[in-house]
């Protein structure tokens, strides 16, 4: 049972992430109709012809060309024999297959997958609408003779004039004008054949559920996927139910709401859309929102509010997640949320945190002095605290979260000066080859930064690693902020300060990433990643290769979010990008 | 000065006797393992050539240039030994001059010096260029250098040592694992050596000589009195019986057999002191000799785990992960630049113990799964691995018909394997 429902659970994640970079067309006809009914999952892309041109045109696969894997490749005996094989079909078909591959895929392509009794793999059917009617029939016409000629193919032609083949292992091959079926099911492609004909019979359209996905999530997309989710659990005989209690802390306060409220979906919706500005991939699901923030009023945000802040926009930001959670209400719950096995860890947990909060309990007094958004993000460290530069240069992090009551603040700031008094001593204990420092404060536009300043500042241009990091500690607009870059503290001084967008749509969770940033980070520290890389056995060719490539498709985005949104009928996962 | 030439078991060995099998017996000693075409080559030029190819400086390949720098310059970047370690095992495995960095190896473990104290990459790497520029110069020049070297002096506790309180810790090893050996010295010789080397300090990263610190008062070693600083007091060792026959102990035992006998070790320290500790002589005589290409010396020394991982990677033409090389040589016992005491790694049968024999074959497993590095498809023939792999011939292994994956899996799990 709960093998079932994670595995439902990581399939929408891993659809969402996998399919990005494609491109939206118009949509045509959908293939929904055509598809008979009683598809678990139900796949439909629409327009995939123009991703092929514009992949053949892009700069990766001019890389790849370039590779020094592909050009090892072209000097094997497998190439040659790839090389041989692809001239063959293009004689046959021809026309090369790049264009094969553009025209034929320029329609709509659409998976049915169909449970099978008893069997854990489910039948699928395949149906292809042509986007260049002409080229099928071209390659139709040119394949006739071999077909004819092929002892194990088996030709006849079925009510209506598509023709069927009949091929190696039983599978199924029907064609008519523009469309091709395929499945190993006679059946459903019969089925499928009879609705491509304009008979009608009970298709994937016609299923309510996916009509509700349809409309909630539109029909016009690149892809779409389709689950449906009690139907599934029937046909396997698993029923979807939430496990009692997750064993896991991280799952649980990550995903805990959303796992009873996918448990309860009649389906699992994903959206793939690319265009000339960017990308998004959409995941949805349908449930009792009123009923789950009940249960879960800590993890779910207020569907008609903008739930979590928004990630303060600080010079060379490289990214940031900001998470709606009231950390306070989910520690208390904890034993009804959690297996008893995990209760000793906590145990363990609070008696380590209790020494540094001395007279308070962690429970009772500390968590619950955390607010509901929790920040964190990393953005260009300034080195502004010693006259040198670490040999590698990290980003600056910093922590920043709500306190219950602003007063709060001291009790973290007290933890604060303990922690670094610690690290300052055991790192000379240890001969971590630091120098000393002294607890200092600084104010920055009206607020006090607590920091540290070191004795002797360090010179140098390969200082330790350690030296990326300057605890600093603020407290701005009722926000407790932890960071390690006083240059960082004080940017996020000035943008707390700021009002935030009361407008702005809701999000649960919401996790940007700057690559533009990020790669000029990677840039700085290129020699240290290229000889980690060499290290793992690679050429200093490829490793390079791999680098120069890598930076390339990462310099092509402009902002990459993952965030996730609470809406009054369900939930939604959205993970969009922009490209330069 | 005139240099006599080597005599009885150290004499040439005919030179009629040159198989494939002794070029593969020089080449997994004088190296870290070797190839097929390594050996075929080795073979081709004849003992005098590949020993001239071993034991003279050898142009490095275009990506050695590149990388090598590249490597050493991200350890110092990160300080973080593990960089440094992979670093070296570039070297071992890539470098042109590969016996250099086997000798490396072996002055490494004669003078081992950890990082775990030491705690510098910058030190560690100084003093592993000391022992490089050395290792197969003047064994002279190379320990008057370490009484000097920075990570040597943090090892071993030198800024401790001062006038009014001689700390003998650098005194007792240079006689005791440097240059004499134990029951060649007496007690009151090293605290007469301490005395010398007060004030023998390190300041801002660098020697220093604290002068304040420095007893100059009389002391007497070996039958010689005066006001001796530490290079007199190297120069004493140095010029003591027991010196050569110290280093030739442990020269035979790396590189030509496990147990060397009274007689054996006469010999070669006797070459030693011929050749005025200059190694490279040393080692083309070693290496040519009748001994070196003799029944006891063959399959007589159990690998160490970098000749076992490094010379299996050579073997079957992997190109390693060096990080994951560095990890299991430290799982086996041997983590380079981090030796467990003041005397090195033991080595010799303490290799072996049921836990790491059983890691040793797991090793074999990461390797042939591809683990370990990217490993090339393996031939059909058995036997062309055997040469490689193996030390002698191991009856019944040409009768298997199977996959070759398999068949190589058998000859590294075989106890032959274990020795070189």
């Amino acid at each position: 049972m709960k093998i079932i429902f994670f595995s439902l659970f990581r399939f929408s994640l891993a659809g969402m992430l996998l399919s990005g970079g494609l491109t939206l067309s118009a949509a045509k006809r959908s293939l929904a109709g055509s598809m008979p009914s009683g598809a678990v999952v139900y796949v439909e892309m629409d327009g995939l012809g123009g991703k092929v041109r514009q992949f053949r045109k892009s700069g990766l696969y001019a890389d790849i060309l370039k590779s020094p894997q592909y050009k090892e490749f072209e000097s094997t005996s497998e190439y040659t024999k790839m090389w041989a094989g692809r001239t063959m079909v293009e004689t046959l078909i021809g026309m090369d297959l790049w264009t094969a591959a553009e025209r034929l895929l320029g329609g709509q392509l659409a998976l049915g997958f169909y449970p099978k009794k008893g069997q854990a793999k489910p039948e699928a059917l395949a149906i292809l609408r042509a986007g260049d009617t002409e080229a099928l029939k071209k390659i139709h016409g040119r394949l006739k003779p071999f077909i004819w000629l092929a002892d194990d193919i088996d030709r006849s032609e079925l009510p209506g004039g598509a023709e069927l083949f009949k091929l190696e292992n039983n599978f199924l091959v029907a064609t008519k004008g523009d469309w091709i079926v395929g499945s190993g099911n006679r059946e459903l492609l019969l089925r499928s054949v009879k609705m491509l004909g304009g008979q009608a019979s009970k298709s994937v359209a016609q299923n309510p559920s996916y009509q509700k996905m349809l409309k909630k999530m539109g029909d016009r997309h690149l892809a779409k996927v389709y689950v449906n989710i009690p139907e599934f659990a029937r046909q396997y005989n698993q029923p979807l139910q939430m496990p009692g209690k997750l064993d896991d802390g991280g799952a649980s306060f990550f995903f805990h709401g959303i796992m009873e409220l996918f448990a309860g979906s009649p389906y699992l919706g994903v959206t793939v859309d690319s265009g000339e500005k960017g990308f998004s991939v959409v995941s949805a699901i349908e449930g009792n929102m009123e009923a789950a923030r009940k249960k879960y009023g800590w993890f779910f945000s207020e569907p008609s509010t903008p739930g979590t802040r928004d990630i303060p926009q600080v010079p060379g930001l490289m990214g940031g997640i900001t998470i709606h959670r009231n950390i306070g209400d989910w520690y208390r719950n904890r034993e009804k949320l959690l297996e008893e096995r995990l209760m000793a860890g906590f145990d363990e947990f609070e008696s380590g945190l209790g020494n540094l909060f001395p007279g308070q309990d962690v429970g009772e007094d500390i968590m619950p002095a955390l607010g509901s958004t929790t920040t964190f993000l990393a953005a260009k460290q300034t080195f502004e605290h010693f006259e040198g530069e670490p040999g590698v240069k990290l980003p600056g992090f910093a922590l920043i979260f709500d306190l219950d009551k602003p007063e709060n603040g001291a009790l973290f700031q007290l933890v604060f000066q303990t922690i670094v008094t610690i690290t300052n001593i055991a790192s000379a204990e240890e001969g971590l080859n630091r120098e000393p420092s002294v607890m200092t404060a600084v104010v920055h536009k009206g607020v006090p930064i607590n920091t540290i300043q070191y004795l002797r500042p360090p010179k140098g241009k390969r200082l330790n690693m350690s030296y990326n990091f300057q605890p600093c500690a603020a407290t701005v607009n009722g926000r407790f902020v932890f960071c390690t870059s006083l240059g960082l503290c004080k940017a996020l001084v000035e943008e707390m300060a700021k009002p935030q967008d009361k407008t702005r749509v809701n999000r649960n969770l919401n996790f940007e990433l700057y690559p533009g940033a990020l790669a000029g980070l990677a840039k700085t520290n290129r020699n240290t990643l290229v000889a980690q890389s060499i290290q793992t056995g690679k050429t200093a060719k490829q490793a390079n290769w791999e680098f120069d490539t890598l930076l390339r498709l990462v310099e092509g985005i402009d902002i990459a979010r993952f965030s996730t949104s609470v809406k009054q009928d369900g939930f939604q996962v959205k993970f969009e990008g922009k490209w330069k | 000065m005139e240099v006599s030439k080597p005599t009885g078991i150290l004499a040439p060995n005919d030179p009629g006797a040159w198989t494939r099998r002794e070029a593969t017996h020089l080449l997994w000693r004088a190296q870290f393992g070797a190839s097929a075409p390594e050996i075929g080559r080795a073979h081709k030029e004849g003992l005098s050539r590949t020993l001239d190819r071993l034991l003279t400086p050898q142009q490095e390949s275009g990506e050695f240039r590149t990388v090598e720098p590249l490597l050493r310059e991200t350890a110092y970047d990160t300080d973080n030994i593990r960089d440094l370690q992979a670093w070296w095992l570039y070297r071992m495995y890539y470098s042109a001059n590969p016996h250099l960095e086997k000798l490396a190896l072996f002055w490494h473990n004669h003078f081992a010096t950890s990082n775990g104290k030491v705690r510098s990459v910058p030190h560690m790497t100084a003093q592993n260029d000391l022992i490089r520029r050395e290792a197969l110069g003047s064994f002279r020049k190379l320990l008057h250098g370490m009484a000097r070297d920075v990570a040597m002096l943090i090892w071993l506790d030198s800024n401790a040592n001062r006038k009014r309180h001689a700390n003998e810790n650098f005194a007792r090893e240079v006689m005791e694992l440097f240059s004499l050996g134990e029951g060649n010295y007496t007690e009151d010789d090293i605290k007469e050596a301490a005395r010398a080397f007060t004030g023998w300090h390190v300041r801002e990263d660098e020697f220093w000589f604290n002068a304040r610190q420095h007893d100059n008062g009389t002391k007497t070693l070996f039958g010689k009195s005066g006001n001796l600083d530490g290079g007199e007091i190297i120069d004493l060792c140095l010029g003591h019986k027991a010196c050569p026959r110290f280093l030739a102990f442990k020269l035979l035992r790396t590189f030509v057999l496990d147990q060397p006998t009274e007689a054996q070790v006469t010999a070669l320290a006797a070459r030693i002191r011929e050749h005025d500790f200059s190694m490279q002589p040393v080692m083309r005589e070693l290496f040519s000799s009748r001994l070196f290409f003799g029944a006891e010396a063959r399959h007589a020394i159990i690998k160490s785990p970098l000749e076992l991982v490094l010379g299996a990677c050579r073997a079957l033409e992997v190109r390693p992960n060096l990080r994951v090389v560095n990890r299991i040589t430290g799982q086996l016992g041997q983590a380079i630049l981090e030796p467990p005491t003041v005397k090195g790694w033991e080595g010799g049968r303490l290799w072996i113990n049921s836990a790491s024999l059983l890691q040793r074959d797991n090793f074999a497993m990461a390797l042939l799964e591809g683990k370990v590095g990217v490993l090339p498809k393996l031939e059909g023939n058995a036997a062309h691995y055997r040469g490689t792999l193996l030390a002698r011939e191991v009856a019944g292994l040409d009768g298997i018909k199977d996959d070759p994956r398999r068949v190589v899996h058998l000859m590294m799990t075989l106890p032959e394997f274990q020795q070189t």
